[in-house]
């Protein structure tokens, strides 16, 4: 009983956490938690939409099904953003022998979206090497089983709710205790700690700008601006007056 | 080809492109819809239902509080909705009907935009056949319009709107005009610009520059567009305003887009910045204003007079080229004037393909750039704003080369008649030099 987690290399500005889940089925719902740092966007409204088509994680009337908590805004960049965080059904309950011995395996693909990062100073450092491209991380999510009084428990042990590191506050209040599973350096491992212990965080290059390339780039703005503006202006000007001269010969 | 069949062909396109949407957003990972189309969507069904999601609230503005409107939902719950509530009404039966209504609507809106640029055309002298042909390859069957509006996007609305108005203002139908002028502004802040043009035209018919006319056109087109806000703020208040307004007044587009300002945008959002020669000029949200809305203006003022259509054309072109952001979407906003200009425009097809060439390539060049910077996190924000001066300038030059190019049936006549007084001088010279010989 385990999972692992990666962000896909093939995303660019636009990343996928993939989560793979080695987990029997249980009378209690799966759920992922993720705290995500500034730096990322989570669409609540891609996201609702794929969780309502069933693409990510199991849909359901319950106000816990998927929750996008903190910042709102879904383009500004990483200086002044806020954080912000998800939690994911991912599994519906209901299995009533709660053990189940039999293991599922499966991939869910949670898309992200990264803002862009503030600017460096310069693109080479003194030893040559470039340095406009930094380091983002993102930790690891937590999954968890979430049971009410009088479901059969999954095997790893309760926790509290209060146990889930989470910034915010999430509408949990309806279950009475967490099970966690472990991370799959933990594999085999059924934990007695709350919540376990992850592994470091996930990580991936992302370009910046470079501030060294302002005034080249607004000079050169300037420049092209007011130049393409005459250009156009010194053609119109050419031509309203041929058309002057012409309605002169004309009434002539 | 009769106009019928084109309208046929066009409406069968736009079919098959909105049930190919359907198949390809349930099954790939990559949507046809647009964006957008989730965001009108999304605001409707708030407009609508707002009881429907949590982030849905309910209207703001003082006559919301009136008991019959109590239930009346607010558009811009949604974040990102920046447009009219108008938009958000005309897609509620996405909710209440049809998720596809709006693709529908816009497709609509698209054959529309046809029969109103075909009777421009028309006007022109131009046959009927060859005026299908125009409005056919350019707009109707052109299968980048056809994708635009099937995959959501409201652009071909405007269109309706602004194409109108060029309609109602060549027939002289001035009040209607106005009407429609003040509509289209309401919808879209852009079309204001053609106000100088709208002006310079009435000039031309009436005769002065400050007349009864422009009055009575000023007047009605402004309290239409008054009207229509008056409504919007009551219901919706300040938010109304601000998303509809003031945010595009303001907005900072610091993500890349086809506009040479972004990478400048992006890099102002730090600190301690390095100053160059008039930076707080430079950096100032207003500064782009000045040569896109001089321009633009200025434009309308020099030719407005002699071809309303030619003059939007021109001025379009100029404002979207020297706009603080610029996407794919805003072409179409120049688009549609080229119909009825085209009879008009005299450039050799040498130069045409050169200057269609030149349009393509700068955009597939800033196109790849782009694509490693957003899909293969590649550092190019450098290559990414350079091809986008590149870009800048092959619209400069095309806009350059459609004023030196275009020939009024005016200036044709004058040509024309030039070309026959010195046939006439030659013919004269060359008698009397043979009666000399003689």
């Amino acid at each position: 009983m385990s999972y692992s987690a990666q962000l896909l290399p093939t995303g660019g500005l636009h990343p996928v956490l993939q989560l793979t889940l080695n987990a029997p089925p249980s009378a209690c719902p799966l759920y992922l938690h993720l705290d995500l740092p500034p730096s990322f966007i989570p669409d609540r409204f891609q996201l609702a939409q794929l969780h309502s088509e069933g693409r990510l994680g199991a849909p359901s009337t319950s106000a816990a099904s998927l929750v996008v908590e903190g910042s709102r805004d879904l383009e500004g960049p990483s200086k002044g953003a806020e954080a912000s965080g998800v939690l994911l059904r991912l599994r519906e309950g209901g299995d009533a022998k709660g053990k189940g011995k039999e293991v599922l395996q499966e991939t869910f693909e949670l898309p992200l979206h990264l803002r862009y990062q503030p600017p460096v100073p310069r693109r080479w450092n003194e030893q040559g090497e470039r340095v406009d491209s930094v380091r983002v991380e993102l930790g690891w999510p937590t999954v968890f089983w979430a049971c009410e009084e009088g479901e059969a428990p999954p095997a790893p042990p309760p926790c509290p709710l209060s146990a889930l590191p989470s910034s915010f506050s999430l509408p949990l209040s309806s279950f009475t205790s967490l099970h966690f599973l472990s991370p799959s350096n933990l594999a085999n491992t059924l934990t007695s700690s709350c919540p376990p212990t992850l592994p470091p965080p996930l990580a991936l290059p992302v370009p910046t700008g470079v501030i060294a390339d302002l005034p080249l780039v607004e000079s050169v703005n300037v420049l092209a601006i007011w130049l393409g503006m005459m250009w156009i202006g010194w053609t119109a000007f050419k031509a309203w007056s041929k058309d002057c001269k012409g309605g002169k010969m004309k009434r002539e | 080809m009769r106009l019928s069949v084109a309208l046929l062909l066009a409406a069968l396109l736009r079919f098959v492109l909105i049930l190919w949407s359907f198949h390809q957003d349930s099954t790939s990972s990559i949507k046809y819809t647009d964006v957008d189309y989730t965001v009108f969507s999304d605001a409707a069904r708030c407009l609508v239902r707002p009881s429907s999601s949590p982030d849905c609230t309910l209207a703001t503005g003082p006559l919301a509080s009136l008991p019959f409107f109590s239930k009346l939902g607010d558009p811009y719950a949604r974040d990102t909705y920046r447009y009219t509530p108008l938009l958000a009404i005309l897609t509620a039966p996405n909710t209440l009907l049809h998720p596809a209504f709006g693709k529908v609507l816009f497709s609509l809106a698209d054959l529309l935009v046809g029969v109103l640029l075909h009777s421009l055309v028309r006007r022109r002298g131009v046959s009927s056949s060859k005026a299908t042909l125009y409005v056919a390859s350019i707009w109707l069957l052109n299968p980048i319009i056809a994708n635009i509006s099937t995959r959501g996007s409201a652009e071909s609305v405007l269109g309706v709107f602004v194409v109108s108005v060029l309609a109602l203002a060549e027939r002289g139908r001035w009040n209607a005009a106005a009407v429609a002028f003040g509509l289209a502004v309401h919808f879209k802040i852009f079309p204001i610009i053609y106000g100088s043009s709208l002006l310079a035209a009435i000039g031309a018919r009436k005769g002065g520059w400050i007349t009864s006319a422009h009055i009575k056109f000023g007047l009605i087109s402004f309290a239409s567009f008054m009207a229509l806000n008056g409504i919007m703020y009551g219901f919706w208040g300040e938010p109304f305003l601000e998303h509809t307004f003031l945010y595009h007044i303001h907005r900072l587009d610091h993500r890349h887009n086809f506009s040479p300002y972004f990478y400048s945008f992006y890099l102002s959002t730090s600190s301690n910045l390095p100053s160059v020669p008039w930076s707080s000029f430079i950096r100032h949200p207003l500064a782009a204003f000045i040569p896109q809305l001089g321009l633009s203006i200025a434009l309308g003022f020099a030719f407005g007079a002699k071809d309303l259509a030619f003059a939007w054309l021109v001025q379009t072109l100029t404002f979207v080229t020297f706009n603080k952001v610029c996407t794919s979407q805003y072409f179409l906003w120049y688009l549609w004037f080229l119909p009825p200009v085209l009879p008009n425009l005299h450039i050799t097809g040498r130069r045409g393909i050169v200057l269609i060439a030149a349009w393509v390539l700068s955009q597939a060049l800033w196109l790849s750039q782009a694509f490693q910077l957003e899909m293969l996190a590649q550092p190019v924000y450098l290559r990414v704003w350079a091809a986008g001066v590149v870009f800048f300038g092959v619209n400069c030059w095309v806009i350059v080369e459609i004023v030196r190019g275009y020939r009024s049936a005016d200036d044709q006549g004058v040509v024309e008649a030039r070309v026959r007084e010195e046939g006439k001088a030659s013919a004269e010279g060359s008698r009397i030099g043979r009666a000399k010989a003689e």
